[in-house]
Order: C-alpha cells, then sequence, then structure tokens
C-alpha cells in the first residue's frame, strides 16, 4: 500500500484505484498526435515526460481509446467553472468520488503525512513531475506561494482557511519535493478544505512565468506595468497567470500549467469559442501505461442564453454535461432528442438538501416584522399552511419527498427532526398560531393584520433564472392567500439586484437553492450565520466574520452554535466532527429558523452514449469540486476513437 | 372645411381614391356639415376601419369583463393538465348511441413519463365535458364589487375542465389567462402610448414652429434623452421601484416612465414635419390673415401630420405590448401574478413550450389582431380626417 | 452657414455626452450592490464561499469603496486621454476588449437597416399607390406579423427548427474554423454567410414600421396639388413619385436616423443573445447586469457618441433633402 493515512479518510477504498507505478514504469504509451511531436523531435519522449512516479488510473469501466474532441457548451461569460469541469481544479488532493466525499486522496502531492494530532502536514511532490512547458514542478513554486502571494500585504485578506484558532499556517521547504504545513491548532478538516478549489493557489503558480509580475523578481516591474496598461502588480499577476477561481484562469493561452488539457483558444471577454488540447505533460496514467488524457481537444461553444445553451445539446453538440443543462424544464427536449443525437439522459444526483430554501429575515430593518418574523410559531405557521404534496405534484410532476432541508436518510450526518418536522399540511393548526400570535383581524381581502393595522404581507427575492423555484413560490402564495390569510409577493429579479437587496439587508425574505451535505469543507449556512448565503440573518452573520465590531449580536442560541461551529474544523475524527455538527443541528431544529419544500430530487443532463468510463451518476457541481469524474479517462468507444457525428 | 386657403376638394387621382368611397352623398348635406359628422360619413364608409373599430370595442368590452369571459380562475394550478393540448368544441353527441346536438369537448387523461417530464394525453372515449352559455363556475367579485358566479361559457358540471388553448407547464387554462391578459395589455400600454403622443406632439410642434431658444432646448432635452441608453435606465428603475407596490402598480410606474422617455422619436419627427410646413403658402396665408399661433399649430399645420401620427400610434401600441416581454427578458417585466399578453409571451418563450406546447403563443396572435384593429381603425381615422382625401366624389 | 452650423452642433454635443455619461454612471450605480456583489453572487451559484473580509478587500482593490463621483472622475479622465480602464470581470483592458464587438455591431445594424430599407421602402410606396388593394392588404397583414412576433421568439424557433429538422446550427456570426481565426477575405465572406439570420429576424419587427410610415407619409402628399400640377404636366407616374412626394415623405426617416444605430444596437441586444452573436450586445448587457463599471459606462459612451453623430447627420440631411428647412436662427 503506496497510500499513508490521511486523517480520518478511509483507506481501505483507495486501492482499488492505484497500482503501483513500479510494475508498468517502463512501458509508457502516448497520444498518436504526441509521438508525431516527438519523431520530430519537438518533444521528449513520454519517459521524461512523465514523473518517475506518475499518478495510475484505474478507469471506471475500461482502458481507452486515443484521439479526437469532445464537445461542450459554456453560458455565458462568467462559466469559467464549466472548463474546470473538465480539467478538474488540480489541487495538491483531492476527495474522493468513490467514498462519497467522506476522504480525500493525493493529487499534486504523490505522498501526505498526517500528524497524529492532525496540526502538521507533510507533502511530497513527485521526483520528475513537469508543467505544460517541460520544466520542473518543485516545492519552489509551492514556496514562491506561500512566502511571496499569501503573505504579501497587498494580498489581504489571507483567506481563514490558512489561519485555524487564529493563527496563520507555518510553511516549511523541507527539500526539492518536500514541504510541510504546520497549524498551531489540530485542524482535522484540512485536507478536505485543500481538496477544495478554492484551496488550489499553492500548486498553481509557476515560480518561473509568474513572478515576472511581482515586485521582489521584476526589477523592471514599473516599465513593464506601463508597457501592459497595469496599475498594480496584482492586475498584472492577474492578467498574467489568473486566478484558480475565475475566467481569468482560462484567459492566457502562455500561462504553464499542471491540467490535463491547457488552454488554446482562450475564454477572454466575449470568447465565442474555447479550446483546449492535450498537456503533453500530463502527470497520469492508466493502468496500461497510457499517458492520460485519451481525448486531444475540447471544444466548447459560448452561448449567452441558456435555450442557446440548450439548442446546441439538442443539435448533438454538448457530449456530456449537465452544468446550466439541468433543469427540469429542459427534461422533455432533452429526452425528445436523445435516441436523434446518440445521447442519453445523465443523472445527477444530491446527498441533501431542499428543492428550495425558504428564509424569512430575522434580522429585519423594520420591528414589527422582525417581531413577527422571530416568532417561532409564525414559522411554523407557514410551513405548515401550505400543502407540499401539491406543490410537488403540480410543479414536479409529482417527483419530489416532502422535506425541510440537510442532508438524506442515508448521508451519516442525516438528522430526522431538521429534515422532516412540521410538514404535514394543518391549515388549522397554523391558523390558531397564527390567531395566538394576535394576528387575528383581516382587512377586506382577507389578509390578516399586524396589531398596527399593516397586512400580514412581505416579499420575496428569487432571481428569473430559476423559474423552477418561481413555480414552487406561486403555488405557496396561493395556499397562503387562501389558507392563511397571509400575503407574500414574489419578486424575480436579476441575480446581482437579489444579492444587493439582500447584502443591505433589505428584503423580507428570500429563497435560493438547498443543497446542504454538512461535510467538511462547506459552511453549514443553514445551521448558523456562518456565510453570505445565510440570508436568514445577514447581520447576525456581519457580526461573527467582524468579530463583533458590525452588525447586529445574535440572539443566545445563534451564538451557541457558532461557538460550535468554530470548534468543527477542529475536529481530528469524523465522528467526533459528526457529534459537534448534530450538536449544532439539535439546537437549529428546535429554532427552526427556514424551511424547505420538496427533496433536491436528481436533475439530468445529458451524455453521448459511445462516450465511455463516464460513472452513472454525478453529485450535484455546486456541492463537490468538479474533475471527481476524471473526464480525462473519458473515450469515443467507436471504431477508430473518433467523435460520431453530432447527429444520426 | 374652416380653412379659406385650402385647395379645392377634387384633385385626388382616380386610382388613389377611395375604393368604399363609391356611395355618393347629397352635396348640399355636405356643404353645411360639421367637421365631426363630415368625419364620422367619411369614416362610416370605411368598412375595414369600421371593422377595426368593432374589434377594438369588443377587446376593451372584454378587458373590462374579463371575469365573466373567461370560464375559470387563470391562477388555478392543476397537476393532472400540464401542457394540455387544446380541444375543439363538439355540437354532435352520439355517446349514449343516440344522435344529439349539445356543445362539449372530449374528455382527456394523462400520461406522465416520470422520469423524462414528458406527458402526453389519450382520449377518454368514455366521458365528456358538457358545456354551455352563461353557466355557474367559480363565484369572482366583478370589478371588486359584485359577486357572481355566471361565466360566458362554462362546463356543466362546474367541478370539470376543458381546455379551448390548452394548458401551460402548471395546467393552467390558457385561454382564461389570455382572456385575463387583456385587461392589463389593453390598459396600462395604451395608456403609456397616450403619454408619448400627447407629449411628443407638443413638444415637437413647438420645437418645430418656433424654433430659436424653445427649439434648442427641447431639442437638448430629445438628445440627452435619445442618446441615454435604455437598458441602464430600465435595470436602475426596477431596482428603485418600493417593493410594497403591487406588481401591477410597479409595472403601470415602469410603463409612465418609458413613455417619458419615449416621446422623443414622435417629437423629432413632428418638429421635423413643422419645420418644413411652416413656411408652405398656406401657413404664412394663415399667418397673414391673423390667425392665432394654437390656431395655426393645431388646425393648419397639425391635420396635415395626422397620417405620421395615426402610423405612430398604431405601431406604438404593438411595441408597447411587446416591449414588456423585452423587459421580462431582463426581469423587470410584469411579475407573477399579474397577467398580460406580453408576460404570458415571455412564459412561453423557451424551447420546452415549443417541443411541448405550441399553444402557449396564442396571445401572440391576439396581439397581431389587436393591433391590426387598430391599424386599420387608424386607417379609416386618418382618411376621414385628411381634408385633402375626396369625399364623395 | 452649414459649416458654422456642423461647428455649433459639435461643440454642444461635448457636454451632452459629459451629463449622459454622467448620468449613466448615476443609473448604473443606482441599484443595491455592485460589481462585487454580482462577482459574489456568480461564485455562491457556483457553490463556491467567499467571506465577508475578502468581500471588502476585493471592494478597496477595485476602487468601489469610494464615492461614485471620485469613480467617475477616475474614469472620465482616463476616457479623455484614450484609456478606458479596465474590466473589473476580465481584467483586461476595456479597449481591447469592445472595438472588435462594436464594430461587428455597426456592421450588423448597417446591414439590418439596409436591408429593411430596401425591403420596406419600395413595398411601402406601393402600398401607398394601390392603397386599399389586395396587395396593400397583404403587406400590411405580413408586416404587422413581423411586428407582432418578438425578436427573440423568432430566432428561437427559427434555430430549433433548422436544429432539428435540418440538423443546422445558425447561431453565430461565424464558422467554427473563423470563430478565433484573425481577419481575412474568407472570414469576412464567412461572415456575409451568416449575417443575414439575424439581419431578418431583426429586420421583421422594422419592416412593418417603415411600410406603414412610408404609406402614410406618402398619402399626404399624393393629394397635393403640385402633385397634380405635375401630373397634368404629362409626367410619368414613376417619374413623378420618386421626384417630389418620396422625396419629402422620407424626411421622418431622416428625422430618426440619429438613434437608428444605437437603438439598433440596443434592440437587437436580446436577438445577439439568443442566437449568440459576437456582438456587443451580449458583453454590454453582461457588463451592465454585473455592474463592471468601467465596462458598461465605456459601452454606453459609445453608444453615446453614435447617437450624436448620428442626429448631426439627420438634421444635416434633412437640409439637403428638403430645402424649406432652414438651418436654426
Amino acid at each position: 500500500m503506496l497510500r499513508r493515512k490521511l486523517t480520518w479518510a478511509a483507506p481501505a477504498v483507495v486501492g482499488t484505484l492505484v497500482i503501483s507505478p513500479l510494475a508498468i514504469a517502463a512501458d509508457y504509451q502516448e497520444a498518436p498526435m504526441l509521438a508525431d511531436l516527438v519523431a520530430a523531435g519537438e518533444l521528449p519522449p513520454v519517459e521524461e515526460r512523465l514523473p518517475d512516479n506518475p499518478e495510475v488510473v484505474v478507469a471506471h469501466e475500461s482502458v481507452g481509446k486515443y484521439g479526437d474532441e469532445i464537445r461542450f457548451g459554456l453560458s455565458g461569460y462568467s462559466d469559467h467553472e464549466q472548463i474546470t469541469n473538465w480539467t478538474g481544479h488540480n489541487g495538491l488532493v483531492q476527495v474522493d468520488y468513490d467514498t462519497n466525499y467522506s476522504s480525500t486522496l493525493p493529487l499534486l502531492a504523490g505522498e501526505v503525512d498526517v500528524s497524529e494530532d492532525a496540526s502538521v502536514y507533510t507533502f511530497t511532490l513527485r521526483k520528475g513531475h513537469k508543467w505544460s512547458d517541460g520544466t520542473p514542478f518543485t516545492t519552489a513554486d509551492v514556496a514562491f506561494y506561500f512566502e511571496d502571494i499569501l503573505t504579501h500585504p497587498d494580498m489581504a485578506p489571507i483567506r481563514k482557511e490558512w489561519l485555524p484558532g487564529g493563527e496563520l499556517v507555518e510553511f516549511k521547504l523541507i527539500d526539492e519535493q518536500t514541504f510541510q504545513l504546520e497549524f498551531a491548532v489540530s485542524y482535522g478538516d484540512f485536507l478536505f478544505e485543500l481538496a477544495h478549489p478554492k484551496l488550489v493557489p499553492p500548486v498553481y503558480y509557476q515560480k518561473a512565468y509568474c513572478s515576472k509580475a511581482h515586485p521582489k523578481y521584476n526589477d523592471n516591474l514599473e516599465a513593464d506595468l506601463q508597457a501592459n496598461n497595469m496599475s498594480s502588480w496584482r492586475d498584472y499577476l492577474i492578467s498574467l497567470c489568473g486566478d484558480s477561481l475565475n475566467n481569468t484562469r482560462w484567459a492566457n493561452v502562455e500561462r504553464p500549467s499542471l491540467d490535463p488539457w491547457i488552454i488554446k483558444e482562450p475564454y477572454t471577454g466575449g470568447a465565442t469559442q474555447v479550446v483546449l488540447e492535450r498537456n503533453p505533460y500530463f502527470f497520469q496514467v492508466d493502468e496500461e501505461g497510457k499517458q492520460l488524457p485519451y481525448i486531444d481537444r475540447l471544444v466548447g461553444s459560448v452561448f449567452s442564453d441558456p435555450q442557446g445553451l440548450l439548442l446546441h445539446a439538442i443539435a448533438g453538440n454538448y457530449d456530456f454535461g449537465f452544468r446550466k443543462l439541468e433543469s427540469a424544464a429542459n427534461r422533455p427536449a432533452l429526452a425528445e432528442a436523445a435516441p436523434r443525437i446518440g445521447a442519453e439522459l445523465y443523472e445527477v444526483s444530491s446527498i441533501g438538501g431542499a428543492s428550495i430554501w425558504f428564509q424569512l429575515n430575522l434580522t429585519h430593518k423594520d420591528p414589527e416584522l422582525n417581531a413577527l418574523f422571530n416568532e417561532k410559531d409564525f414559522r411554523v405557521a407557514l410551513s405548515t399552511g401550505f400543502d407540499r404534496e401539491e406543490v410537488i405534484e403540480v410543479t414536479m410532476l409529482g417527483q419530489g419527498v416532502p422535506w425541510q432541508g440537510g442532508p438524506f436518510e442515508d448521508s451519516p450526518m442525516h438528522h430526522s427532526q431538521y429534515s422532516t418536522q412540521y410538514l404535514e399540511f394543518d391549515p388549522d393548526g397554523a391558523n390558531a398560531l397564527l390567531d395566538g400570535l394576535g394576528l387575528s383581524e383581516r382587512n377586506s381581502d382577507g389578509i390578516r393584520l399586524m396589531p398596527s393595522g399593516q397586512p400580514v404581507a412581505f416579499t420575496v427575492e428569487t432571481t428569473v433564472a430559476k423559474d423552477d423555484h418561481i413555480d414552487q413560490l406561486e403555488v405557496m402564495r396561493a395556499h397562503w392567500l387562501e389558507h392563511l390569510g397571509v400575503d407574500m409577493r414574489i419578486n424575480a429579479t436579476e441575480r446581482a439586484l437579489m444579492f444587493g437587496k439582500i447584502e443591505n439587508n433589505d428584503h423580507d425574505a428570500a429563497v435560493w437553492d438547498g443543497n446542504t451535505s454538512w461535510l467538511p469543507g462547506r459552511p453549514a449556512s443553514g445551521l448558523a450565520p456562518v456565510s453570505v448565503s445565510s440570508r436568514w440573518g445577514v447581520e447576525w452573520y456581519l457580526w461573527y466574520a467582524s468579530n463583533g465590531e458590525r452588525g447586529q449580536e445574535p440572539p443566545e442560541n445563534v451564538k451557541q452554535r457558532l461557538e460550535l461551529w468554530d470548534q468543527v474544523p477542529l475536529a481530528t475524527n469524523f465522528d467526533d466532527r459528526r457529534e459537534i455538527i448534530h450538536q449544532i443541528v439539535d439546537n437549529a431544529a428546535d429554532h427552526f429558523a427556514h424551511f424547505g419544500v420538496s427533496k433536491l430530487m436528481p436533475n439530468y443532463g445529458i451524455k453521448k452514449t459511445a462516450m465511455r468510463n463516464v460513472k452513472p451518476s454525478n453529485p450535484s457541481t455546486s456541492q463537490y469540486p468538479p474533475g471527481i469524474q476524471r473526464t480525462w479517462t473519458f473515450y469515443w468507444d467507436t471504431e477508430d476513437g473518433q467523435r460520431p457525428p453530432s447527429q444520426q | 372645411m374652416s380653412s379659406q386657403d385650402l385647395p379645392a376638394q377634387d384633385i385626388g387621382p382616380k386610382d388613389l381614391t377611395h375604393p368604399t368611397s363609391d356611395v355618393v352623398e347629397d352635396p348640399r348635406h355636405l356643404d353645411t356639415a360639421s367637421q365631426g359628422r363630415l368625419i364620422w360619413l367619411s369614416f362610416r364608409k370605411h368598412r375595414l376601419a369600421m371593422a377595426g373599430a368593432a374589434v377594438v370595442l369588443f377587446l376593451f368590452f372584454v378587458a373590462v369583463f374579463v371575469e365573466f369571459f373567461a370560464p375559470f380562475d387563470p391562477h388555478e394550478f392543476n397537476s393532472t393538465k400540464i401542457f394540455h393540448p387544446p380541444q375543439m368544441l363538439k355540437l354532435v353527441d352520439n355517446s349514449d348511441g343516440g344522435f344529439a346536438i349539445r356543445l362539449h369537448v372530449n374528455s382527456m387523461k394523462i400520461v406522465r413519463d416520470p422520469l423524462t417530464l414528458q406527458v402526453s394525453y389519450e382520449e377518454d372515449l368514455d366521458e365528456k365535458v358538457y358545456i354551455r352559455f352563461f353557466g355557474r363556475g367559480d363565484t369572482y367579485r366583478l370589478w371588486n364589487l359584485f359577486e357572481m358566479d355566471i361565466h360566458f361559457i362554462a362546463p356543466v358540471d362546474p367541478d370539470q375542465r376543458f381546455f379551448l388553448l390548452g394548458s401551460d407547464r402548471l395546467g393552467r387554462d390558457v385561454f382564461s389567462r389570455t382572456v385575463f391578459g387583456t385587461r392589463l395589455s389593453m390598459s396600462i400600454g395604451l395608456v403609456g402610448v397616450a403619454i408619448s403622443l400627447v407629449i411628443g406632439i407638443i413638444l415637437g410642434g413647438i420645437s418645430g414652429y418656433f424654433g430659436g431658444i424653445a427649439d434648442a432646448v427641447i431639442q437638448r432635452i430629445i438628445e440627452v434623452l435619445i442618446v441615454l441608453p435604455s437598458i441602464p435606465l430600465w435595470m436602475g428603475l426596477s431596482a428603485a421601484m418600493p417593493t410594497d407596490w403591487s406588481v401591477v402598480m410597479r409595472y403601470f410606474a415602469i410603463t409612465v416612465i418609458l413613455s417619458l422617455v419615449g416621446w422623443t422619436e414622435l417629437a423629432r419627427v413632428v418638429r421635423g414635419r413643422f419645420l418644413s410646413l411652416r413656411s408652405e403658402d398656406f401657413v404664412t396665408a394663415a399667418r397673414l390673415d391673423g390667425s392665432s399661433r394654437p390656431r395655426i399649430i393645431f388646425r393648419h399645420i397639425l391635420p396635415s401630420t395626422y397620417s405620421y401620427i395615426v402610423t405612430a400610434v398604431s405601431l406604438a401600441i404593438p411595441a408597447m405590448i411587446l416591449a414588456e416581454t423585452a423587459l421580462s427578458f431582463l426581469g423587470l417585466g410584469l411579475l407573477p401574478p399579474a397577467i398580460s399578453w406580453g408576460a404570458l409571451l415571455f412564459e412561453a418563450q423557451n424551447i420546452r413550450s415549443i417541443v411541448a406546447g405550441p399553444w402557449l403563443f396564442a396571445p401572440g396572435f391576439l396581439v397581431l389582431i389587436a393591433v391590426l384593429a387598430f391599424n386599420f381603425l387608424g386607417d379609416g381615422l386618418r382618411d376621414a380626417a385628411d381634408p385633402y382625401a375626396a369625399l364623395g366624389e | 452657414m452649414l459649416i458654422k452650423y456642423i461647428i455649433r452642433r459639435i461643440a454642444w454635443s461635448i457636454p451632452i455626452l459629459f451629463v449622459v455619461s454622467l448620468l449613466a454612471f448615476l443609473i448604473l450605480q443606482a441599484p443595491p450592490g455592485d460589481f462585487i456583489t454580482a462577482h459574489t453572487a456568480a461564485l455562491l451559484s457556483d457553490g463556491q464561499e467567499v467571506d465577508y473580509e475578502q468581500i471588502a478587500a476585493l471592494r478597496q482593490h477595485y476602487g468601489l469603496d469610494q464615492s461614485i463621483f471620485v469613480q467617475y472622475w477616475k474614469w472620465i479622465s482616463g476616457v479623455l486621454v484614450g484609456d478606458f480602464g479596465l474590466s473589473f470581470e476580465w481584467r483586461e483592458p476595456v479597449s481591447t476588449l469592445i472595438w472588435e464587438r462594436m464594430g461587428l455591431s455597426v456592421t450588423l445594424a448597417a446591414t439590418t437597416v439596409l436591408f429593411t430599407w430596401a425591403l420596406a421602402l419600395p413595398i411601402g410606396v406601393y402600398s401607398a399607390v394601390k392603397k386599399y388593394t389586395f396587395g396593400d392588404y397583404v403587406v400590411t397583414t405580413i408586416g404587422f406579423l413581423g411586428l407582432a412576433t418578438p425578436n427573440f421568439l423568432l430566432a428561437l424557433i427559427l434555430m430549433y427548427v433548422s436544429v432539428v429538422y435540418y440538423g443546422l446550427d445558425v447561431s453565430g456570426l461565424f464558422s467554427t474554423e473563423y470563430k478565433n481565426a484573425p481577419w481575412s477575405w474568407a472570414k469576412v465572406r464567412d461572415l456575409f454567410a451568416h449575417i443575414w439570420i439575424p439581419v431578418v429576424i431583426l429586420g421583421t419587427s422594422s419592416t412593418a414600421s417603415i411600410i406603414r410610415v412610408m404609406r402614410a407619409n406618402l398619402l399626404d402628399e399624393l393629394h397635393k396639388p403640385y402633385v397634380t400640377t405635375a401630373r397634368a404636366k404629362g409626367l410619368s407616374e414613376l417619374k413623378l413619385l420618386v421626384r417630389y412626394p418620396v422625396r419629402i415623405a422620407l424626411n421622418p426617416f431622416i428625422s430618426t436616423i440619429g438613434w437608428i444605430f444605437p437603438q439598433i444596437i440596443s434592440g437587437s441586444v436580446i436577438v445577439s443573445i439568443v442566437l449568440s452573436l459576437p456582438t456587443a450586445g451580449p458583453m454590454y448587457l453582461t457588463a451592465l447586469k454585473s455592474q463592471d463599471m468601467f465596462l458598461a459606462g465605456s459601452f454606453v459612451l459609445m453608444l453615446s457618441v453614435l447617437a450624436v453623430i448620428g442626429m448631426l447627420i439627420s438634421d444635416i440631411l434633412l437640409g439637403i433633402i428638403d430645402p424649406r428647412i432652414r438651418f436654426g436662427r
């Protein structure tokens, strides 16, 4: 066993994916397009391009054939995630698909060692690992990030993931392949955080190339900045090397990278087509020693309109994907087109969450609404005052199960009370609760009145892009009006306007996606106001994030949860972590701050039937880092490995 | 005609005369008829214009009594009737082996595919939905005043449903929704057009007739308004609207503001015409004759721009109705539960509707009919008001 | 006289552009939130997390924590020396982003105008001369059908039908091989092989208006004494029409030429989005939505310049076509 213990990972499963590289080291194969370049003397032979211990991947189905392209679609100008879905983020470690994301595996680091108390992490890079320009990838590149970028005052603030317990991580360079990260406290969540795209930067910047933008390494910086029309080295760094988390990652074709495909036709402002080509130095091989990826080229077309993207799929030009395509409204059209384009529906599932997550603003500026929303009875009345079964029947063709939120039953994090309380449709009980709150007066339209004489009316913010949310809200609105005498208005605007309003705490209520897993690396914004997604307690989050300097101090029960939340990342084993989380959930379930409608049911994208090594189902990408499918093992199962025609 | 310097009326070339003007009026009556009567006489003979007027009046009538004309509640969801195709009204009923004349539709049963979410319908031969005029259905409060339950067309059994124009993704009756849409589309949009029209004519007229400082100031205002790009303006507006206004109120406000910006085109054209007409002989003659300025503007110059104004109005109406779909595209249009033709078309503008429910585009035909009706009505008015058109030739 | 007039108009347009750019900047700023809000929204939608401190730091970095007037001044003073600033979203100079797209937009707009005028003006004349004939009703009805169909709906249906029934992809302005290729004759030919679809779609709505306006204007003229006089003099019908009435009837088109370009560019935004055209529209709207201030502001400025130039040309042409109009006083 080559693997080392990864805190509370489940190492037993790892072996199925990886065989000892020593068995095959002598006999690597490469794609024909690269073999031609090697023969022409433009590229070193494959043995020299691969590290001494390449990552060996056993593909989901079979060893593949080299060749041809995969086509996909991009939605608009900030869909860089779509590209990263294909290449993977490629950090030091990765989350393990096969253990349902409850463990991590090494990736760019060939080996990871964790101290007993989970405070010291030792990473060993692969010897002979090279960037896409053929220069070695070493700890010098990692050091460049930790010493010159992360801690540079111009780059403040430092992500809180690097500051567990309030102390900055300590970087120790040991040799060309080895470095250590040391934390002041036990940090059990660290590898999961590290597997997340947000902590990719340590292995993202090639020092030789990116240091051209750094004041410490470039003596001519001022002149370079002027020549490039830039005002700060930070902007210059982004224009050269991009940011691993946004569009700029794909904007410069010259940036050396470690990804399976490298960008050839860039995703810059207004691009209509993006092309990626295989990285001749990619560090992974299959079990027969064939260097990955199998597919030569990825071709993405950019669509400004989601309907255009759908048409691209219907035309057979979207070979595999679900992002921006998986809306239930698209499914009949995709299903109808599938036989014609040689494709099938492809399931995208979630391991937890609700179809919509309904959050009243508990820190509302208006004192009367604030008081009303903070009455648990009011929230319970709303939750029991509409018929979830009918919402599911009407808006989801009956495909749903009433659910308040939280991970599903098969998840170890599942919490029954949190997910299933107050689901029953009980208009009489709900009305009794509302009467009990002193809302028994009604106006001529039958709307209940608050003590001040104002009607019980509020506006829920949503966005035009989420038509399924609007549909569900419409049914809820009708039920509340009819059964409770509560007037909800639906305000569907542009996403940025919605977020702007919420940021200013000007919203009455909001709905958003209800994905939840409570797994490491994900803030549980429903359990406590710990992220900007906690729209039910904007001011409380502000108070938490600014250490009490701004915002409003939350009530005692919320404060307790926040204190517990700070303990979560430090837990050193899964059971301890789960224990703390469930303490928070017990408290949150009693508080019942927000509610859901139905379980988040699987959505469907599309997959060409001739494409191999695609796992039968994919978890939704907004919950898990992309690239988990190992898209670089995909290939076309046709006679010559060529892509079948778009339409048959 | 009161204007002294107008040329004789018999100048129209033969091939340009009115095809319907072959009914010769007694010339003696014409000599003494008032201008309003002359216009009416002329208008009455324009058959298409009369038809247009009838359609417009009918649409307004429907708009006033939507609750009565719509068979069902336009907001009523029905999970077993999703994307229900339109049903043909049938008269001959031989269900019991016999033969009877009863208005009905054949009932349909839904077949759903839970994976692909495709629905299809099979005709249910055993069940028919019988329909009658002036039947009883949902109760409603007409104009929020009168409690009623009589509908123009309704199923005999109030629990049954029929779909003359099919149903939408939530199983709502498209026919009822289209009828309800008439109210907003035939009111708010028209108010917007009217505002633009009044401002455009007045400011354009002043600018063109007087010139000088008035012209310069108005032109600068127009320039700023024209140059100011519309999309950011809309976005700013939608964010600025108070959320406690009702959806209709908000949309009305947006319409008013749009029309406060939208008069510029008309004003520029009217100005252009005034510039060229104010030096014409007949205007000079009127001026020398001592006519007051308003009289010159409104009696002499303005009538010669009628054609353009009528056309501009008949073009502005569909633009206003459809502006809503464009606004909705930007997330600024009418929000549910408000219903208008534009909002209905916006809901329908996706691939799913093309695949599963082409009947959702029905409101588009209503827009077309309304537009044509307004246009022919406008044509008739223009011809009738045209001092040069040969009357009774 | 004319030269003086032109100079005065140009002098006038400078304060107008200034006022409009400031107004636009204020309006862009009016909705709650700023670029960072939009940026955060995008990240959150992708399942990323952004914390409060980072948001504050980004705001400071982009200068969004300063007052709107300071931001405006920073931008406009750069514009005066030809520097349009950096796009927040793309971290690229705005000038590298917009020129090609504006160029394609103007090409599209110009082609659309030429197409619709060439099609609609003769039909309008026909429709006026043959008033209330079968032909008149047919063109009127077809025209209004085009007007009553939302452009993007037409685009969507056209795309769907061509994809499903003919296996053709009609979106975009270039074939795959030319999308990112440098400009060449082949690419220009490719452009004109694709441009007719958006031109036709955009043309459907304006064709009806032009037909109707032309018809109405001409009808006003045809009854006038000079037409009869001319006819009496024995001028042929065609010559008679073209020499005077049609010329006069063009007046309203000339009056509106001023904003026809900016209007088509704004009006084509949604069609451009649906058809995924590489024109200014989609980027303009994205910039507006994400409050990418310098990019959006620059687009607004470009559109304003087009409008101002257009209006100037329109006023000069009015004078040339119709000598009765005197320039100002």
